[in-house]
Order: C-alpha cells, then sequence, then structure tokens
C-alpha cells in the first residue's frame, strides 16, 4: 500500500516535470535540427542529424552575439546600480532618522503597487526630452531604482545591532567607510539575493527596450530575437537555436548556483 | 561626538538626495504626468496639445478595442492566477517532505521561471503550430483532431494563459515553499493527535496559516497578470498566430496607441484605467483575505 502510494507519486511528479521540460526540450532538439527535418510531419522528436549549423549561422549572418553583448552589458549595470541604490537607502532608512524620512518611505513603497506599464507611456516623452532615446542609458534607466529593494534591504538592515555600528563610529570610522567596510559584508545574504532577483528582471525586462531601442546596434538579445524571428516566422530551426542562445546565460548561471537562486527568490519573496 | 553627528547627517542627506533625484525623475514625474497626460490631446508629432479635458476618459467607454482588450484581460488574470495558485500550492504540499529525487523535481519545477520570456514565448508558438507543432502530433496519437491554438479565436487566449502558467507555477511553488516551512510542526502533531485527517488539517491548520503568503503571491500575481504583454506580443506577432483583437490585452492596447498610433493623451487616459484597475482589485483583495487573518 505504501509502496504503491509512493510510487504513485512519483508518476505523477514525473509527469509533470516533463510537461515543464519539454517546451525548453523541444526549443533545444529544434534548434539542432536543418530547415529540412524541421517541418516533416510527423515531427522528429529529436534530431536525427544533429547540427550546429543554426548557431553558426545566427553568429555570422546575424548579429546574436552583439545582442548578447548588449543584454549583459544593459543588465549588469543596471543590476549593480540597483543593488546599491537599494543597499545605501534601505540602511539608511533603518539605522538613520532624518527630516521627512517617513513620508519620502511611504511615497517610495507606494510606487511598488505602480508597475512600469502604467507610466511608460510619459516614461517615453521624458527620455525623449532629455535626449537619450535609443541610448544604452536610456535603456537601463528604469532600472536604476526599486522599490522593492529598499524595502527589502531596510527589513534586513533591522537585524544589525545599532552597538555596532557606534563601536565602529568611536574608532573613528567615516560613515562611507563604515558603509563599505561593515554594513555591505553584513548584508552579503540579502545582497546577493536581491543581486539575483534584479539580474532576471533585467534579463526578462522586454517592453522598455521594445520600446525605446530603434538601432539594431542597440538591441538586447530578447528584442533582437524577437525582432530576428518576425523576419524569419517560418525557420523555427533558427528561431529555436535563437531562443537556445536567449536562454543559455541565464540557464549555466541557474544550473550552477541553482541553491542561490532557489533561496535568494524564497529570501525576496518574504516580506 | 557632535562632528561624528554632523558627519552623519551630511551622509543622509547627501545619499537621500541622490536617491530622491531618482525617484523624481524615474518614478514620481512620470507616474504623476500619466495622470496630466490622460487630460490632453497629445500627439506625438503634432506641436499642438489641447486641454480636453476628460473627452479621453469619454471616448473611453465606446471603444471598443478597449471594452474586448479589458475583457481579455480580466479573463486573462482570473484564469492565470486561479490556476497558477492551486498548482503552485498542489505542488509546494507535494514537495514539502523529503523524499529522493526531490531537488530534481524542485529544480524542473522552478526552470521555466528563470527563463526569458521571448525565448519561452517562440518555444510555445512552434509547440502550438498548427501543421508540425508538437501538441497537435500529440493529441493527435490519441485522436484528437488537429486544432489552429493561436489562431481559433476560442482557444487563442486560453493557449496563452498556459504558456503563463507555465511560466508562472514555480515562483509561486518557491514562496510557498516558505510559508508551509514556517507552519510550526506542533500544529500538524497536535491535530493528528486528535485524530484529525489529512482533508481536515489541510484546511482547518495549513490554508488559515498560509493566508497571508497566498495574499501576498494573490496580490503580486494579480498585478503582474493585468500588466501582461510579452507573451502576447511575440506570440501573436508574424504569420500563423493569433489575430489581434481576439488575445488583445490592456497592455497591448496602452502600447499600439501611443508607439503605433502616437496617441499620447488616449494611451495615457487607459493607463490610468489600468492602474485604477489594478488598485481597486489589490484593495478588494486585502480586505477580503486580510480581514479573514485577524
Amino acid at each position: 500500500m505504501k509502496a504503491a502510494r509512493t510510487y504513485g507519486r512519483y508518476l505523477l511528479l514525473s509527469l509533470v516535470a516533463v510537461v515543464m521540460f519539454f517546451p525548453i526540450y523541444w526549443m533545444v532538439s529544434g534548434s539542432l535540427m536543418t530547415r529540412n527535418e524541421i517541418i516533416l510531419i510527423p515531427p522528429h522528436m529529436y534530431p536525427h542529424a544533429p547540427t550546429l549549423e543554426n548557431f553558426f549561422l545566427l553568429v555570422g549572418h546575424a548579429d546574436f552575439l552583439r545582442y548578447l553583448l548588449n543584454s549583459v552589458y544593459i543588465v549588469s549595470i543596471s543590476t549593480a546600480v540597483s543593488v546599491f541604490t537599494s543597499l545605501i537607502a534601505g540602511y539608511i532608512f533603518a539605522k538613520f532618522r532624518f527630516l521627512g524620512k517617513r513620508t519620502l518611505f511611504v511615497l517610495i513603497l507606494a510606487t511598488t503597487m505602480i508597475p512600469f506599464q502604467t507610466y511608460m507611456v510619459p516614461f517615453y516623452v521624458l527620455t525623449q526630452k532629455m535626449g537619450l532615446l535609443d541610448t544604452y542609458l536610456g535603456i537601463m534607466m528604469p532600472l536604476f531604482v526599486t522599490s522593492f529593494g529598499i524595502f527589502f534591504i531596510r527589513q534586513n538592515s533591522y537585524a544589525i545591532p545599532d552597538d555596532y555600528i557606534d563601536a565602529a563610529r568611536i574608532d573613528g570610522a567615516g560613515e562611507w567607510r563604515l558603509f563599505l567596510r561593515l554594513i555591505v559584508p553584513m548584508l552579503k545574504a540579502s545582497t546577493s539575493a536581491l543581486t539575483i532577483f534584479q539580474f532576471l528582471f533585467g534579463w526578462k525586462f522586454f517592453i522598455w527596450p521594445l520600446i525605446v531601442t530603434s538601432s539594431a546596434k542597440k538591441f538586447s538579445l530578447e528584442i533582437g530575437l524577437q525582432i530576428f524571428a518576425a523576419q524569419n516566422p517560418l525557420d523555427y530551426q533558427l528561431q529555436m537555436a535563437g531562443a537556445v542562445f536567449g536562454i543559455l546565460p541565464i540557464l549555466l548561471a541557474f544550473l550552477f548556483f541553482r541553491r542561490q537562486f532557489i533561496s535568494g527568490i524564497s529570501l525576496t519573496g518574504i516580506k | 561626538m557632535t562632528k561624528s553627528k554632523s558627519a552623519q547627517l551630511r551622509f543622509v542627506y547627501l545619499w537621500m538626495g541622490i536617491i530622491l533625484a531618482f525617484y523624481i525623475v524615474l518614478r514620481f514625474i512620470p507616474i504623476f504626468n500619466s495622470f496630466r497626460l490622460s487630460f490632453f490631446k497629445w500627439d506625438l508629432i503634432n506641436p499642438v496639445k489641447p486641454f480636453i479635458g476628460l473627452d479621453n476618459y469619454r471616448r473611453l467607454a465606446g471603444d471598443e478595442d478597449f471594452i474586448v482588450a479589458f475583457r481579455n484581460t480580466l479573463i486573462f488574470s482570473v484564469f492565470l492566477v486561479s490556476l497558477s495558485l492551486v498548482l503552485s500550492l498542489a505542488f509546494a504540499l507535494t514537495l514539502q517532505k523529503k523524499f529522493r529525487g526531490k531537488g530534481i523535481f524542485e529544480t524542473l519545477y522552478f526552470l521555466p521561471y528563470v527563463i526569458a520570456v521571448v525565448p519561452a514565448a517562440l518555444s510555445w508558438k512552434f509547440i502550438y503550430d498548427p501543421t508540425n507543432g508538437a501538441l497537435n502530433h500529440i493529441l493527435g496519437l490519441v485522436g484528437v483532431p488537429k486544432q489552429a491554438w493561436l489562431i481559433n479565436d476560442r482557444l487563442a487566449l486560453g493557449s496563452i494563459i498556459a504558456m503563463s502558467i507555465w511560466q508562472r507555477v514555480g515562483y509561486n511553488m518557491v514562496i510557498f515553499t516558505v510559508g508551509l516551512g514556517e507552519i510550526p510542526a506542533d500544529y500538524y502533531e497536535a491535530a493528528r493527535v486528535d485524530g484529525a485527517g489529512a482533508l481536515r488539517i489541510f484546511r482547518k491548520i495549513t490554508l488559515p496559516l498560509l493566508t497571508p503568503v497566498t495574499l501576498y503571491l494573490l496580490i503580486m500575481n494579480t498585478i503582474e497578470a493585468f500588466n501582461i504583454f510579452t507573451p502576447v506580443y511575440v506570440m501573436t506577432t508574424g504569420t500563423q498566430s493569433a489575430p489581434g483583437s481576439v488575445t488583445k490585452v490592456l497592455v497591448m492596447e496602452i502600447y499600439q496607441n501611443a508607439f503605433r498610433f502616437f496617441k499620447m493623451g488616449y494611451a495615457s487616459a487607459q493607463s490610468v484605467c489600468l492602474f485604477a484597475i489594478v488598485l481597486v482589485v489589490s484593495l478588494l483583495q486585502f480586505s477580503t483575505f486580510g480581514r479573514r487573518e485577524r
């Protein structure tokens, strides 16, 4: 009876796992096929003569390597800026008293409930006025602050004892050094969780780069891939290769740092 | 001591000033302008941008596209949020106990969440392809006739919902797992001593104690669902995909009005509506479930 239940559970879990993994498997399988193989009916369940030619084509004829580098550049910088602004603001909100603190905090927190999509139109108008349309800075800009990050770091900063901070001050540490040398290392776990969260968020952020970028030289991987797919609607083998290109960096990072990813996401979920 | 106090103040005001400046430019001004623009006939190209009061809002009430988009977004949100929450709670409960291979299942279920949306949507689009897609082939093995998943107007929205559930469920599962882990084991122990069955324990202990987590996920998922864009955009561009109006959602409508027809004022009025809807729904959810918590 017990064994039957165990097997039943494994069977059910495996079935769900197959469904969850299938779109990724199908993408990889299709990316290794030739055009002649991918259009076969009934479809091949795996590439019978796997080839990497689609990938060579994407790097050689299309600009996928450039898109990849653009994405890495855009997401790395914006993540670094947002993690920094979250750290410093979160720490100050937790450990200092100053004029207007409550009002400012409430205002910042209120913006977590307002998604970017609801103010992307005026954001575009503003970016245009600043002359930043189709620039890297313009693409990264909305990601420079994150109310969620500030809140998250504030919550975690409360755990740092005031005595520690005061002791460092008596030892003559300046505020800036205190922050870099004492506070940031103590917030290591939450910083890495926030970094993973922000990196994923930035990597998946699609609508703003779609609106603000116009020259192919500045396309992120997501935009480049979408436009490439729209131009080659019937070449599924190339689309799938492009898709594999698009998921590979994050997928590799995830497989190497699986524990950190999952615990990072769960850390950022507890409010 | 006073020297240290003034150094602290300098530090605080310098950095808070910078953060505030960021917020003013990147959040407060655009959010405020979203409201302001909605009262103007604001054409991106036309230099004349007259104030027209509530005219944009009046036009919205009779705009068929907007009403369809609103209806689709509502259907999308209801199904995505309810199904993904139920499924992810079921996954979290199944994966709660330690057993061999648990890590592998957890990883596989979480995997779709870390994947970028465009590649995922392209893969699903290929799977849904009516002529040589995998789904029709697999269903064909059990005798289901071929379907045009993304083209048929009765299936298109559901097909996109399915893809979104697939991407969302892993995240919800991880958060539910955290919530479940925080319920003290003594509670379960005591209930079992009292002879409560599994279903009763779930209803009387697990579910009520999980309410804060459920509420958080409910609100977060609803906000995201109402703002859905990327999967719809990717899966409905190009040939062999859904006709716009059948799957048109609110953000798509805003995007097209603003960046295809350059009607920034009108698009802003739609944005304000989206904002208001999300706000009302979140408040409703909060007051309904938040009260039960007490």
